[in-house]
């Protein structure tokens, strides 16, 4: 759980920078849609990631966050100053909650207040109009305000709010949830019920728990805690602030449901006034419940919607008391209890977070004799200098010179593959995280999963890992969500009833494979077509000439969404697409296979380590610039007889197949002048649709270097892949030849449909 | 064994929650149930309740008869009967 924790922190500082980076970027560029969707991925990451723990006001305000970049996104409302100001403050908001939980495992006091804030600029700016009442709301959920109703004894102190959802096999390993909730001192109300709804027809089987217990109590949080600190993670506890009830029950006010949902509410109650008490219409009750169910969730006051369903069974009248409770006593205001509180976040809190590496003190060891070595090798050139001054003849020293290199260069390519080595983690860090996820998802989604983790043990470089998380969840999300049908579905296409995820890891030479596979229904190419042609992806007749590999590949083009339904874990659109980005950025690729009816199979082929790449240099009207050699295929001289003009460009013939030629200079947007050489040179490079071959002026050296990311002025730059220093001192841009033809659409469409 | 019934007892003759009923008890209870769903539970003797105990009692909605003798049940998961 503590690592899991850890885990989390790091990786929501790393998302709170880069989006707070992109939203300054959006302040700077206005209309900047690639910036918008970053932001949101971030804000969509995060809100998944803050999901896994119980932290309701922080994961309410980034839902509501969510909402309102996605509708940036679609342009329903301008990414203007207002969005992106709220947004920066949402980001300091949860970069200083982190740094709470970092130090105290909680939320800060007030946190609640400030998410429902927020939250409602949020809404507000969605629902341009009249300011919606109580615009200061708190989010409190819905069970815990459901027990302030059931007490009798809830007098307006503060109190403690506790939910406890036993584990199903809690009662194998001796517990006795009840027994607990016994010795919770200062109890007010207890309330239990099923955690899932009780299914009919099946045996049933008494010794599996599925009970929902929730209780409030007069007792500080601390000694609440303390009764569950044994099934800590089967435990949410919320202060409840102090306030009479009628406070709480400020009529008609529903802050945090915002305006649309109250009215939805509003008129299911009237709907169902209208009815008379009469339960003769069923239909008409079904969709009420249905409606104001609906809602409900869309505010995330789940335990409320819940709460709606149950009453269907009791006929109209229940049900508009139920929804007539939910407006009245929905989450409230600050209270002045709460408001006067010692504001703990105005302390200093957090501060760096202290980034430790545990090591093998052997490698340590092999290190050292390692660098005693490098000064040996050093010492040679002192040597070498003293026998260049005796005047010994230039052979013999480049002899000995180069001997020395080569010398120094082995020890430090040993030298860095065992610095690598030191940073070497294993991948249970990350999967270990997605036993709890798949479940609660699982449970979220109604479906029955089974999850198979395999080569956890496998090792890769930290800051792989550490990127993994990302990726790895969307694909997971996708795979549970659209991948895995439901019960149903599932037993009449003859399959077991519960779904199936394997998530395996393996190291292949100096790659490391991660695999998440499901035995889904797969994905359907003629859907993929036609949802291809639908969004203006590719023409019809393009995507009729695609294999079905070639179809199933495009869920990783960016804009591709193929669910129908936004679902409550993915499905916004985005995804896929930023598991490519994020496999590339981490210098791997990502593939996808699947059969219908059968599962889908998701590859991510990743580095092991952050490698010495090798590096041609190339040069191009004036200018050196790097090409990864493992985007290069070839490297050819070709007579220019041999290049020839087609409709939009020129090509050339490779061993029986047409290359689209494009020169480099074009590329870059070089006013280049056209050397008249007899032949032309072409680097043969793989690019994302297939191979084309970049014109270049000469090529230089190939060298070994370690590729710097981009960053400040180059980060803006498109298609660079990086920056890495030339041996006379100078920087040497790193090109990344995929993207740049992405980012030139006219040169790489008007070649690609010439071919 | 807190869990009574007298074997020849008449279809809707109470079941009795005797005592301290542990865990062990929620699937005899449940059987019992099964057995003859119109059978009420009486609790007045039983004084103290496992959860497993109580949930079968949530799940499948016997009529209880009388005060729950466990007081912490008595005190705060009352009422409980059919739905």
């Amino acid at each position: 759980m503590k690592e899991l924790l850890e885990q989390f922190l790091i990786e929501t500082r790393e998302l709170v920078q880069s989006a707070a980076e992109d939203l300054l970027a959006l302040e700077a560029s206005p209309g900047d849609v690639e910036a918008v969707n970053r932001v949101f991925r971030a804000f969509h990451t995060l809100k998944g990631s803050v999901g896994l723990f119980d932290y309701p006001p922080w994961f309410a305000l980034l839902h509501a966050a969510e909402d309102g970049l996605s509708a940036a996104r679609t342009g329903t409302v301008p990414a203007d100053a207002n969005l992106i100001d709220v947004s920066l403050e949402t980001l300091d908001a949860t970069a200083r909650w982190a740094d709470s939980i970092e130090k105290t495992g909680q939320l800060p006091g007030g946190a609640t207040a400030e998410a429902g804030a927020l939250a409602e600029r949020y809404r507000h700016l969605l629902t341009p109009g009249p300011k919606a009442r109580g615009a200061d709301a708190a989010v409190l959920p819905g069970w815990a305000l459901q027990l302030v109703d059931a007490s009798a004894d809830f007098g307006g102190k503060p109190s403690t709010a506790v939910r406890y959802r036993p584990r199903d096999d809690c009662f194998f390993t001796g517990d006795d949830p009840l027994g607990l909730v016994r010795k919770v001192p200062g109890l007010l109300a207890v309330s239990v019920a099923p955690a899932a709804p009780w299914r009919s027809g099946e045996e049933f089987d008494a010794f599996a728990c599925n009970l929902d217990i929730t209780l409030l109590t007069a007792a500080p949080r601390e000694e609440a805690e303390a009764v569950f600190r044994l099934v800590g993670d089967q435990v949410t506890v919320v202060d409840m602030p102090g306030g009479t009830r009628a406070a709480m029950a400020e009529p008609a006010v529903t802050p945090a449901s915002g305006a649309v949902a109250a009215a939805i509410l509003a008129e299911q109650v009237r709907v169902l006034a209208a009815m008379n008490g009469s339960d003769t219409d069923a239909g008409r009750l079904e969709a009420s419940a249905r409606a104001a169910a609906n809602a409900l969730l869309s505010v995330g006051q789940d335990g409320d919607a819940r709460r709606c369903e149950r009453m269907l069974g009791r006929g109209s009248d229940a049900l508009r008391e139920v929804i007539e409770s939910v407006l009245a006593g929905g989450p409230m205001g600050p209270s002045p209890t709460e408001a006067s509180e010692p504001t703990e976040q105005s302390q200093p809190l957090g501060g760096d977070a202290v980034r430790t590496l545990r090591v093998d003190a052997a490698r340590l060891d092999a290190l050292l004799a390692l660098i005693g070595e490098l000064v040996i090798a050093r010492n040679a050139f002192g040597h070498l200098t003293t026998r260049a001054e005796a005047g010994e003849s230039a052979g013999t020293l480049i002899r000995a010179i180069r001997e020395a290199d080569t010398n120094i260069g082995r020890l430090s390519i040993t030298l860095h593959r065992s610095v690598m080595s030191l940073r070497l983690t294993p991948l249970s860090q990350v999967f270990r995280r997605f036993a709890r996820l798949v479940r609660e998802a699982a449970r979220a989604l109604g479906k029955n999963v089974v999850l198979h983790i395999e080569g956890e043990d496998t090792e890769a470089d930290r800051g792989i890992v550490e990127s993994l998380f990302e990726p790895l969840l969307h694909v997971v999300r996708n795979a549970l969500d659209h991948g895995l049908e439901d019960a149903a579905t599932r037993r009449r296409g003859g399959k077991p009833e519960a779904g199936h995820i394997r998530i395996e890891a393996s190291q292949d030479g100096d790659s490391v494979v991660v695999t998440v596979s499901d035995d889904g229904r797969g994905i359907d190419p003629a859907f993929l077509r036609r949802r291809a042609v639908e969004r203006g992806l590719r023409s019809t007749e393009a995507v009729a000439a695609m294999d079905d590999d070639a179809v199933t590949d495009l869920i990783f083009a960016p804009g591709f969404s193929t669910a129908e339904v936004i679902g409550a874990l993915s499905g916004r659109g985005v995804g896929m697409d930023a598991v490519r980005a994020a496999a590339e950025r981490m210098g791997g690729r990502v593939s996808v296979e699947s059969r219908i009816g059968r599962g889908t199979v998701v590859r991510l082929h990743l580095p092991r380590t952050i490698a010495l790449t090798r590096v041609m240099v190339v040069r191009a009207s004036g200018e050196s610039y790097g090409v990864a050699m493992d985007a290069i295929v070839e490297v050819v001289r070709k007579p220019r007889a041999g290049i020839h003009a087609v409709a939009g460009g020129n090509a050339t013939v490779l061993r029986d197949q047409t290359v689209p030629v494009v020169r480099l200079v074009d590329l870059l947007g070089h006013e280049g002048v056209s050397l008249a050489t007899q032949e032309a040179l072409l680097l043969i490079v793989r690019a994302a649709e297939g191979t084309i071959a970049l014109e270049v002026d000469r090529f230089e050296e190939r060298i070994d270097a370690i590729i710097r990311p981009p960053s400040g002025l180059v980060r803006s730059v498109l298609g660079v892949a990086g920056t890495t220093l030339l041996g006379d001192g100078r920087v040497l841009l790193v090109l990344d030849p995929a993207s740049i033809l992405a980012s030139a659409p006219s040169v790489g469409r008007q070649t690609w449909e010439g071919r | 064994m807190a869990v009574v019934r007298q074997t020849d007892a008449e279809p809707g003759a109470p079941i009795r929650l005797e005592g301290v009923c542990p865990v062990e008890d929620a699937e005899t209870l449940a059987a019992l149930i099964l057995d003859d769903p119109n059978a009420p539970v009486n609790w007045t003797a039983c004084t103290r309740m496992h959860t497993a105990v109580y949930q079968v009692l949530l799940r499948m909605r016997p009529t209880v008869l009388g005060p729950c003798g466990d007081p912490f049940v008595d005190a705060w998961l009352t009422p409980l009967g059919p739905e």
